[in-house]
């Protein structure tokens, strides 16, 4: 098998902060939530980790961000422009995962230096990375000092509708921190991705 | 006694429609003489134009000032104002409160009703910030105070009383104040003429408004165009006003951040919309304690949530199905990848 370089280090580091700061915000943000059902942590406590480690990770997405744009390693999220043959890729996904990996065929898509998202990562990485992921921070911003952000809060429609688009999200992430880590199991080994995202290397055959 | 606050209570309702645009006019005749030298250097002085447009104008001065014997005055001190005397409730509270205690070991310093209540400028106690300011008067440091423990401590300043926190054995709940022009400015019931009626047209069984109705009522607002950009801020209040006097030392305040940011928390059971009268006080519509937690309240109830305390019950659901779908779709998946490949052998 040969070793292609597909998780340079800044990317490593930006998703495994990444990883730990949202599985923290994930469990702070459900006992803000939901005090009157468990109480692990003091409210004001919950709220100042949940503070920091939002920080942390608006920081930490300023990396893979300016990573991204000032290296050509921002080509592993260029879209396909032609649609058809973006439709009949993502469509061969689908079944692969829906069909296909039941039988034990092999997966469509094979990564290389650039190609390192299957059709559906790719569509998905953006919307979150580039919608998603900031609308979330945005939104956390806000709450956390909403005298600070009066205006813009209510530019927002208020701290209601704030509130609502930060939970929406929230419950989006929460699906997603479990489905992400098994769709990740899916290698040609259970472990290898998650060797990959580690040590920089994707074993291809 | 209930003669007089019979009369008091129509004086204070006459000088609603009495009042003048130049307040100074609207003075009663018996309290000219009065401020003549009340007003001047040497006597006490009163403010005549604020008096003029407080609550207590159309008591005049002898209606709290009894036994002046203007002979004798001003040597002889007129009597001590006896608030008791139509705020009994509100005294009664005042007596169990840090401040009387206080006062009773013979702190000068603690106040009486008109350090916080400016006798001669007293407005409805609900209006305004002017309460808090007093509060903070004295508790100078409470601002700087708060911020080293309460998160997003000016906000809470800003919408929760004082005494919410600070008379711990009272009830609480949340008064939904109308303003206008993206919360400029408080909507007065002169701008709204109606806004009763309305309401409780809509409000047909008088059980108070619910989250549908709440939305109608401004929606309606918005349609008349008299309030631009109608908007509900949402405040919290002690639920009998009087109540609020009781206020306990620093050590007894509340700082249990559940006793608001947890589902059902007692502030949410009782829910008011107001606008404020035409005599200043604020005039308060009962509303169903769910406008505060309905997927319907989103827009209606902008400007008001407290997290946990009045979260959206059906977001509550959707965070559960992720939840579910997160978990079970990788085990199903899972399940049949193994189960499907062995039988493939």
């Amino acid at each position: 098998m040969e070793k292609l370089y597909v998780h340079p280090l800044p990317v490593r580091i930006w998703h495994w902060i990444n990883a730990a700061g949202f599985i923290v915000l994930i469990l702070t943000g459900i006992q803000l939530r939901y005090a009157d059902l468990f109480h692990v942590l003091p409210f004001p406590v919950t709220v100042r980790a949940h503070n920091w480690v939002g920080f942390t990770l608006i920081v930490n997405y300023f990396l893979w961000l300016l990573f991204y744009l000032f290296t050509d390693k921002i080509k592993v999220y260029h879209p396909e422009l032609d649609p058809a043959k973006h439709f009949r890729n993502t469509l061969r996904q689908l079944q692969y995962y829906g069909y296909g990996i039941f039988k034990g065929d092999p997966n469509p898509h094979h990564v290389s230096l650039y190609h390192k998202f299957n059709p559906l990562q790719s569509v998905a990485y953006q919307v979150i990375m580039i919608l998603l992921v900031p609308i979330q921070f945005y939104t956390g911003l806000l709450l956390w000092d909403l005298e600070r952000f009066g205006g813009s809060v209510a530019l927002f429609g208020g701290v209601r509708v704030v509130d609502t688009v930060h939970v929406s999200l929230f419950v989006f992430f929460i699906a997603f921190i479990f489905v992400h880590p098994y769709l990740a199991s899916l290698g040609h080994t259970w472990s290898a991705h998650f060797k990959a995202m580690l040590t920089g290397y994707e074993e291809v055959d | 006694m209930a003669l007089r606050l019979l009369f008091a209570v129509i004086l204070v309702a006459a000088a609603g429609s009495a009042r003048a645009a130049d307040p100074s006019e609207a003075l009663p005749e018996e309290s000219k003489p009065c401020l003549a030298c009340h007003s001047a250097e040497g006597a006490p002085k009163v403010d005549a134009a604020a008096f003029a447009s407080s609550v207590h104008l159309a008591l005049g001065c002898t209606g709290c000032h009894a036994g002046v014997d203007l002979a004798k005055h001003p040597a002889a001190k007129p009597e001590r104002v006896n608030c008791a005397g139509c705020h009994a409730d509100a005294t009664k509270h005042y007596e169990a409160s840090i401040h009387a205690a206080q006062r009773a070991k013979g702190n000068e310093t603690a106040p009486a009703c008109a350090t916080c209540h400016t006798p001669h400028e007293v407005s409805a106690a609900a209006v305004g910030e002017g309460l808090k300011d007093a509060c903070l008067g004295c508790h100078a440091a409470a601002a700087d105070t708060h911020k080293k423990w309460l998160p997003n401590a000016a906000k809470h300043l800003e919408v929760v009383a004082c005494a919410a926190c600070h008379a711990p054995a009272v009830q609480r709940k949340v008064d939904l104040r109308l303003y206008d022009g993206g919360g400029q400015k408080r909507v007065s019931e002169d701008l709204v003429p109606g806004f009763a009626e309305r309401v409780r047209a809509l409000d047909k069984q008088g059980q108070g408004l619910d989250p549908a109705q709440l939305r109608n009522l401004l929606d309606h607002l918005a349609q008349e165009g008299k309030v631009a950009q109608p908007l509900l801020i949402g405040r919290i209040e002690i639920r009998n006003g009087a109540e609020s006097h009781h206020l306990a030392g620093k050590a007894t305040a509340l700082r249990d951040c559940q006793r608001c940011h947890s589902a059902g928390a007692e502030p949410f059971q009782s829910v008011t919309v107001s606008v404020q009268g035409a005599d200043g006080k604020t005039l308060r519509f009962e509303a169903q304690k769910e406008v505060l937690s309905s997927p319907i309240s989103v827009d209606s109830v902008r400007a008001f949530y407290a997290i946990g305390g009045t979260r959206i019950s059906l977001l509550d659901v959707l965070l559960a199905l992720a939840l579910l779908a997160g978990v079970s779709a990788p085990l199903v998946h899972l399940a049949l990848r193994k189960l499907l490949r062995k039988k493939q052998g």
